[in-house]
C-alpha cells in the first residue's frame, strides 16, 4: 500500500455507512445511517462533499438509478465502495489499531 | 430556489444535482424557507470544497509521491486570479473584519451615491432633456402677439421658440376610473420639439395641434403609472378635463415632470384649448391682445450661438414692437437666461442645502474609509505572521502588496455593489422629503444613473488605493523584525491603528454634532403652542371652480359636503376654510375699529380667514370668550367675525372684545363687522410665526367674495377611530364624481412638513452619525483588541508578580482610551467646522449650541468606553498561568 493518505474520520465514517448500506446507498440513507449510528446531526452538506471528495479520490463510484414519483420525478444517485476505498478503509483501521495497542490501561482512570 | 439549482448544477453536474434535489424532495424540511436554506447550505459547503479542492483534482488512484508539483502562474491572468482567489480564503477566515469593511463602505459609498444621484437630478440637470445648455428662456412673461414676433425674429439663432403657460391650481382629470389633480401645462405644439424628448408611449404634442382646435392631451408618466397601471390602452381614450372631453394621445418620457423641478406636471395641451379649460379669471386673456402676458417661452440655441446673440436679436424685436405699441413692461423685458436654471427655484438655498449634504456624506465617507483602514490594518497585524514567513520563505516584498492591495480591491468592489443597493433603498426612504425650493425629492426622479455608477465604482476605488496601500505598506515593513522578535516587546504608543481610530472619532464626533444640532433644531421647531389640537385632524384642498361652479353652487357644495362627511359615524365634525393652519398663504385687508382713534403702533390691516360654521371646533381652536359661528351666520343677517387674543388684548386690553364692532371693506362699500368671539392665538401660516392680530369671518357670508375658490376641507376623526379617508372620498364622489380629491393628508403630518429641512438634516446626519457611532466603536474596539493581543504576555507576567485584575483592565481601559481622548479635541474643532456650513438651517439655535457639544462629547466618549470594555475585562479575567504558557 505504501504511503496512501489516510482517510479523515468523517470520511471514514461515510465511506463506512455506504459499505454497510450496500446497495442502498445513496443521499439519504447515508446521511440518515450517520445520524442513525453516530447519534450526532450530521449537516447534509457535508455528506455531500465527503461523498465528492471520495469520489474524486476514486474511493467510491456512483450510478443513477430510476426516477421516482416521490421524489418529484428526479433519480437516486447510488454510492459504492471501491477496492481502493476498502484498501484505505484497511488501511486507516490497521494504522488506528497500532496507535490503540497498549494504551488502553492509560485512559482508564481518567 | 431556482439559482441555488443552477448553482448545484454548475457544481456537481446536473444529473447529480437533480439526485440531490431529489434526496431533498424526499427527505428535506417541507417548510420552503428551511428547505432553500438547506439548499443553499449544500450549495456553500460544495462551493467552498470546490474552491479549496482544486488540489484534489486528480486521477483517481495517483498517490501524493508523484503528484506533478503545482504549476507557477505563467500570466499576469493566472497570477491575479491566484491572489484573488487567496483573498476570498482570507475573507472566509475573517468573516466579522471582511463584514464590517464590506458593510461600512456599503454605508459609505452607498450613501454618496444617493446624494450624488439626487445632485444629478437637481443641480446638475434640473430639466431633463438632451443639450439643456442649449436652452434659453426669458424671466418675462409674454402676450401670444409678442410671442409670434419673438418666435419669428430668432429664427437665425434658435432651432424654435416654444411658449406655454402653467395652471396656477390643479386641474380635474376625470376617467371612468376616478378623478385626479393635475398641474397643466398650455403649451405650443412644438414645446416637446425645442425640448427633444421623446414620447413615453403615443405620441408628444405636435405643431398642427396648434391650428386644429382638436381637444388632445398628453399625461405625464407617472400620472400614467399612478392613475392607469401603464396601461397602453389609455391612448386614444377620452378623459374629462375640468369637464372637457379630451383624448389622450399619448404619455411623456419617463421623468419628464416639466419644466419646473418644484411643480410636477401631469398634463399637457395645446395653448388653443385654454378658453376651454382655463375656469375663472384666466378666461379673460385674449390671444390677440398685447396687454395679456400670460406666457412663458423657451427655445433651443443653434449651434454656436451664445445667449447673448439670442438675448440681443430679441431685443431688438422687442423694441420694434415696442415702437409700435408702447407697454410698461420693458424693464427686464427678454432678459434671456438658461432654462435649466430657470428649472431650479430658489437656486442658492438648493446649492447650499446640497453642498451641506455633500459635505456630510464626505464626513461619513471619510469615516467609513478610515474604519475599514483601520479593521485592515489590524488584521495586517494579525497577520504578521504570516506574511514574515512568506517573506522568509522568498515571497518578494511586491508580491505581498499586491496581495494585500488585491484584497482592499476586491474589498471594496464588493462595498461597491453593496452601496448601489443601500442607495437605491435609501432613494426610496428619501422619497417623500422636501427640501428647499419646495422641492419634493421623489419628484425630481433620482435614479441610480451610470453617471452615479461611475463615481461610485471612482468613490471604491480611491478608498480601496486609500486603505490598501497605507497598510498594506505598514504590514509588510519590519516582517522579518517582527517574526523573530517575539511579543514581550511594549508596542509603540502611536500605532497606525491608533492615530485612524484618532481620527475616526473627531470625524465621527462632528458628524453626531451635525446631527444633533439638527435633531435639537427639529424638537424646538415642532415643540411649539400652536393653539390648536391638530391630531385627528385631515385635511383635503378641494376646487369646484374648475368644474364650472357658480358662487350659489359653490355655497350648496360645501352645505352638502359637510352634511356627508359628517354623517359618516367617525368624523366629529368637518368645516371649510381658505386657509388651514398651518399652511403657507394668507389673505390681509385693512380695517378700522369703531370708537378707537387710529396711530401709528396700531395695525392697519389684519390677516383673516374665511371659514364656515364648525370651523373652531374641528380644528381644536379655544374659545376665550364669546360664540364662534352657527349655521344663522349666513348672507343677509348681521355681518360678525371672530378675533383672536393678540387682536382683542392690543384694542380692549383687560377688557372685552365680544360687542364692539370693527370696519371692513366689504359689498358696496365699508361694513361693519360685530366682534362675537375671542379665540385663541394660533401659529397661521409657520411654526415660528409671531403671535399678530387675526380675524375669522364666515365664509357663508362672504360667498360673493370667494365665489367657487379652492378651499380646504378639514375634518376630525373621534378618538380611537380608524382613518376613512377612502370614505371621505366616495362621499365626495356622490357629490361630483369629477371633483378631485387631492392627497388627503392629516393635519399633524403637515405640520411635521413644516420642519423642513431640519427633518431632512435629522433624518440623514442623523443616519450618517449613527452609522459613524458604530463605525468608530468598532474601530477603537480593534485599536484596543489589538493592543491587547499584542501585549499578552505582558499583562500575564504583571499578573504572575501581582497585579489585580483591576490595574490590569484599567491599563488596557487606559490604552484604548488615549485615542479618544486625543480624538475628542479634533472633533470639537471639526465641529466649528460643520457649524459654519449648518448655520444657514438652524431657526431658532445657535450653531455652535454648547448643550449639543457636550451631549455629543458624551455620546462620543461613552460608546468608545463601551467599545473598551470587553478587551478590558477580557484582561482583567484572564488567568496568567494561561497567559503566560501560550509563548
Amino acid at each position: 500500500m505504501g504511503r496512501s493518505e489516510y482517510l479523515g474520520e468523517f470520511e471514514q465514517m461515510v465511506l463506512l455507512s455506504v459499505l454497510r448500506l450496500g446497495s442502498d446507498a445513496y443521499g439519504v440513507s447515508v446521511h440518515e445511517e450517520l445520524g442513525r449510528t453516530t447519534g450526532r446531526e450530521t449537516k447534509r452538506g457535508a455528506v455531500y462533499v465527503a461523498l465528492e471528495r471520495l469520489a474524486a479520490k476514486g474511493y467510491v463510484s456512483s450510478r443513477f438509478g430510476d426516477p421516482t414519483a416521490e421524489r418529484g420525478g428526479r433519480a437516486k444517485r447510488y454510492y459504492a465502495v471501491e477496492p481502493a476505498g476498502r484498501t484505505a478503509l484497511r488501511a486507516s483501521r490497521q494504522a488506528l489499531m497500532h496507535l490503540w495497542s497498549g494504551i488502553e490501561p492509560e485512559l482508564e482512570d481518567r | 430556489m431556482r439559482v441555488a439549482t443552477w448553482c448545484l448544477a454548475r457544481l456537481v453536474g446536473t444529473p447529480a444535482a437533480s439526485a440531490i434535489a431529489g434526496d431533498l424532495a424526499e427527505s428535506g424540511p417541507a417548510d420552503q424557507w428551511k428547505l432553500w436554506a438547506e439548499t443553499w447550505g449544500i450549495v456553500l459547503r460544495l462551493g467552498t470544497e470546490r474552491v479549496r479542492g482544486q488540489r484534489f483534482e486528480r486521477p483517481s488512484g495517483a498517490s501524493a509521491g508523484n503528484r506533478p508539483p503545482r504549476k507557477k502562474p505563467s500570466s499576469v491572468g493566472g497570477a491575479l486570479l491566484g491572489d484573488v482567489r487567496f483573498a476570498f480564503r482570507v475573507f472566509r477566515s475573517h468573516p466579522v473584519t471582511t463584514g464590517v469593511a464590506v458593510l461600512s463602505l456599503a454605508l459609505g459609498i452607498g450613501a454618496n451615491t444617493a446624494i450624488f444621484s439626487l445632485l444629478d437630478a437637481i443641480v446638475l440637470r434640473p430639466l431633463p432633456a438632451p443639450r439643456p445648455a442649449e436652452l434659453v428662456t426669458s424671466r418675462t412673461v409674454f402676450s401670444f402677439p409678442d410671442y409670434e414676433d419673438l418666435a419669428a425674429a430668432s429664427t437665425d439663432e434658435l432651432t424654435g421658440l416654444a411658449a406655454w403657460s402653467a395652471s396656477s391650481r390643479p386641474y380635474s382629470l376625470a376617467s371612468a376610473d376616478g378623478a385626479w389633480p393635475v398641474l397643466t401645462e398650455l403649451a405650443t405644439g412644438n414645446f416637446f420639439d425645442v425640448l427633444e424628448l421623446r414620447p413615453g408611449a403615443g405620441r408628444l404634442l405636435r405643431e398642427d395641434d396648434d391650428a386644429r382646435n382638436v381637444p388632445v392631451g398628453v399625461i405625464s408618466h407617472r400620472l400614467w403609472e399612478v392613475a392607469f397601471d401603464s396601461d397602453p390602452a389609455i391612448i386614444g381614450t377620452d378623459v374629462r378635463v375640468n369637464g372637457v372631453p379630451i383624448t389622450v394621445v399619448g404619455v411623456g418620457p419617463a421623468g419628464f415632470r416639466g419644466t419646473r423641478l418644484n411643480r410636477s406636471v401631469d398634463l399637457w395641451v395645446p395653448l388653443t384649448l385654454h378658453e376651454q379649460l382655463a375656469p375663472g379669471s384666466r378666461a379673460r386673456i385674449r390671444f390677440d391682445d398685447r396687454n395679456s402676458q400670460w406666457l412663458r417661452i423657451m427655445g433651443r440655441t443653434r449651434p454656436g450661438v451664445s445667449v447673448e446673440r439670442t438675448e440681443a436679436t430679441m431685443l431688438a424685436s422687442a423694441q420694434r414692437m415696442l415702437a409700435l405699441e408702447p407697454s410698461p413692461y420693458l424693464d427686464d423685458f427678454v432678459e434671456v437666461g438658461s432654462a435649466a436654471d430657470a428649472a431650479l427655484p430658489r437656486a442658492d438655498e438648493v446649492h447650499q442645502f446640497m453642498n451641506l449634504l455633500l459635505a456630510m456624506v464626505g464626513i461619513a465617507l471619510l469615516v467609513a474609509c478610515t474604519n475599514v483602514a483601520n479593521v485592515l490594518l489590524t488584521r495586517t497585524t494579525e497577520r504578521h505572521q504570516e506574511l514574515s514567513l512568506r517573506m522568509a520563505l522568498g515571497a518578494p516584498r511586491t508580491r505581498l502588496i499586491r496581495q494585500l492591495v488585491t484584497e482592499s480591491l476586491l474589498l471594496s468592489l464588493m462595498g461597491g455593489v453593496a452601496a448601489l443597493l443601500f442607495a437605491r433603498w435609501t432613494l426610496g426612504a428619501v422619497a417623500g422629503l422636501q427640501i428647499p425650493g419646495r422641492i419634493v425629492l421623489g419628484e425630481v426622479a433620482p435614479t441610480l444613473n451610470t453617471t452615479t455608477l461611475v463615481v461610485t465604482m471612482l468613490i471604491a476605488l480611491g478608498c480601496a488605493l486609500l486603505f490598501g496601500v497605507g497598510p498594506a505598506l505598514a504590514g509588510t515593513r519590519p516582517a522579518v523584525a517582527r517574526l523573530s522578535g517575539g511579543s514581550t516587546r511594549i508596542g509603540r504608543r502611536w500605532s497606525a491603528p491608533s492615530v485612524l481610530a484618532t481620527i475616526q472619532v473627531g470625524l465621527t464626533l462632528a458628524l453626531v454634532f451635525g446631527g444633533g444640532l439638527f435633531v435639537r433644531s427639529l424638537t424646538t421647531v415642532l415643540d411649539v403652542d400652536l393653539g390648536l389640537d391638530p391630531t385627528g385632524v385631515y385635511v383635503s384642498s378641494l376646487d369646484v371652480g374648475v368644474l364650472g361652479y357658480d358662487a350659489e353652487a359653490a355655497g350648496v357644495f360645501r352645505g352638502e359636503a359637510v352634511a356627508q362627511l359628517e354623517s359618516i359615524p367617525s368624523i366629529e365634525r368637518a368645516a371649510w376654510a381658505l386657509f388651514v393652519p398651518v399652511q403657507n398663504g394668507m389673505r390681509m385687508d385693512d380695517f378700522r375699529v369703531v370708537g378707537h382713534e387710529f396711530t401709528d403702533a396700531d395695525p392697519g390691516s389684519v390677516a383673516l380667514n374665511y371659514v364656515s360654521p364648525g370651523f373652531f371646533e374641528t380644528l381644536g381652536i379655544r374659545l376665550r370668550s364669546g360664540r364662534s359661528f352657527a349655521a344663522g351666520d349666513r348672507d343677509g343677517t348681521q355681518l360678525v367675525v371672530v378675533v383672536n387674543e393678540t387682536f382683542a388684548d392690543h384694542f380692549w386690553p383687560g377688557g372685552t372684545a365680544v360687542g364692539e364692532r370693527v370696519l371692513f371693506p366689504g359689498r358696496g362699500g365699508i361694513v361693519e363687522l360685530e366682534i362675537v368671539g375671542v379665540s385663541a392665538d394660533t401659529k397661521t401660516r409657520g411654526l415660528r410665526e409671531e403671535a399678530a392680530p387675526y380675524m375669522y369671518v364666515p365664509v357663508d357670508q362672504w360667498g360673493w367674495l370667494i365665489g367657487a375658490d379652492q378651499l380646504r376641507l378639514a375634518w376630525r376623526e373621534a378618538p380611537d377611530s380608524v382613518a376613512s379617508v377612502d370614505t371621505v372620498r366616495e362621499r365626495l364622489a356622490e357629490l361630483d364624481p369629477a371633483l378631485p380629491v387631492p392627497g388627503i393628508r392629516s393635519l399633524d403630518a403637515q405640520i411635521f412638513d413644516q420642519a423642513m429641512p431640519q427633518r431632512v438634516g435629522a433624518v440623514l446626519l442623523g443616519t450618517f452619525a449613527g452609522m459613524a457611532l458604530l463605525l468608530a466603536a468598532v474601530g477603537v474596539y480593534g485599536v484596543i483588541a489589538a493592543a491587547m493581543a499584542s501585549r499578552v504576555r505582558e499583562i500575564g507576567i504583571r499578573r504572575a508578580v501581582g497585579a489585580h485584575g483591576r490595574d490590569v483592565g484599567l491599563l488596557v481601559l487606559r490604552r484604548g482610551l488615549l485615542p479618544v481622548l486625543v480624538g475628542l479635541p479634533l472633533g470639537w474643532f471639526l465641529a466649528f467646522l460643520v457649524s459654519r456650513l449648518v448655520a444657514g438651517f438652524l431657526p431658532g439655535l445657535s450653531p455652535t449650541d454648547p448643550a449639543t457639544l457636550v451631549a455629543a462629547t458624551a455620546v462620543m466618549f461613552v460608546v468608545a468606553l463601551i467599545a473598551c470594555v470587553p478587551s478590558a475585562l477580557q484582561a482583567a479575567r484572564r488567568d496568567p498561568a494561561l497567559v503566560l504558557r501560550t509563548d
